[in-house]
């Protein structure tokens, strides 16, 4: 049941369009404002400030071309694998965060004024399975 | 050699999309002449944290004058390590503070000379008032410099930065 529906081809394509709309609408913005993308990372007060720096210069582009990349099918493997393996750090992120007891805005889609919550949480990993159904079958059609 | 123009296993594409997203990223970075993300530029703002939370050192007047980041805050109201003073007239404190914060209302400062002369000199502190626009927290930082305190710093976000990172307030005296 569960290979059947990894293997679904359909699905392989609604998953694409899902993550990578959502990666291109969570980069644009932070890519117009990264110094206020660079706060959000600072609030979850973990990484010093070059991780920060570096983070928010590079993080936006890489969603906006991995949700490129998604939609139009280009290097499939490489984009599904970053992919899930970006949601599955967002989701690390989120849930100790969670767990910390912070209280700050998710900088998931740059400051939208949305505080982290368990929601955010279910989402990323609804994001992460979707990621790991592409790569998947991509592999297999290796 | 990797070729990474002609990807062929999945490590490969990884490569290929990080080196691509990084060369657009620094380059589109450079090519836009604004300074949107400068690591240097960051740093310069705030208080270093090799000074700030180190107790012995001695803070040069060129760093003396930076404010400190909402990270630096909540780690010093975490460990306890500093005194946090809210600037702003006791009917604002009121409605809505930093947690730990007490409050000496800078134009009312001489009616807590008692209070401020049981506090070390030595002791970090930290004011904040307002906002980024709000003089009373720097005002209130020279006036305690004046009486001999030499290790104090500004939060310069004051309290709409604590409000839109939407971090819990006290409220009451």
């Amino acid at each position: 049941m569960i290979n059947k529906i990894l293997k679904n081809k359909t699905l392989t394509y609604i998953s694409r369009l899902i993550v990578g709309f959502i990666f291109i609408v969570a980069g644009v913005p932070k890519i117009a404002n990264p110094a206020v993308f660079a706060k959000s990372i600072e609030a979850y007060n973990l990484f010093p400030y070059f991780i920060v720096s570096a983070s928010a210069l590079v993080i936006p582009w890489l969603e906006l071309i991995l949700g490129l990349f998604l939609i139009f099918g280009i290097l499939l493997r490489g984009s599904s694998l970053l992919s899930s393996i970006l949601f599955f750090f967002f989701s690390i992120l989120i849930a100790v965060s969670l767990l910390r007891g912070l209280s700050i805005d998710c900088g998931c889609f740059g400051f939208d004024g949305v505080a982290l919550s368990w929601k955010r949480l279910l989402e990323d990993v609804g994001l992460l399975l979707l990621s790991v159904q592409i790569f998947y079958k991509t592999k297999l059609e290796d | 050699m990797i070729d990474l123009l002609k990807p062929k296993t999945i490590f490969q594409e990884v490569i290929a999309i990080m080196i691509f997203s990084i060369v657009v990223a620094v380059g589109f970075n450079y090519l836009s002449g604004r300074d949107i993300i400068n690591a240097k530029s960051i740093e310069k703002e705030f208080v270093p944290d090799s000074i700030l939370f180190n107790r012995k050192t001695i803070v040069p007047d060129s760093i003396s004058k930076r404010g400190i980041s909402l990270r630096q805050l909540q780690t010093l109201i975490a460990t306890k390590t500093a005194v946090v003073i809210d600037a702003r007239n006791s009917e604002a404190y009121e409605k809505g503070h930093v947690p730990s914060a007490i409050n000496i209302p800078f134009l009312l400062m001489f009616d807590y000379i008692a209070a401020l002369s049981s506090i070390p000199t030595d002791t970090l502190i930290i004011i904040y008032c307002e906002g980024i626009n709000c003089e009373l927290s720097s005002n209130l930082a020279a006036s305690l410099k004046s009486m001999s305190f030499s290790r104090i710093f500004v939060y310069q976000e004051g309290i709409q930065g604590w409000q839109n990172a939407k971090l819990p307030q006290e409220s009451g005296k």
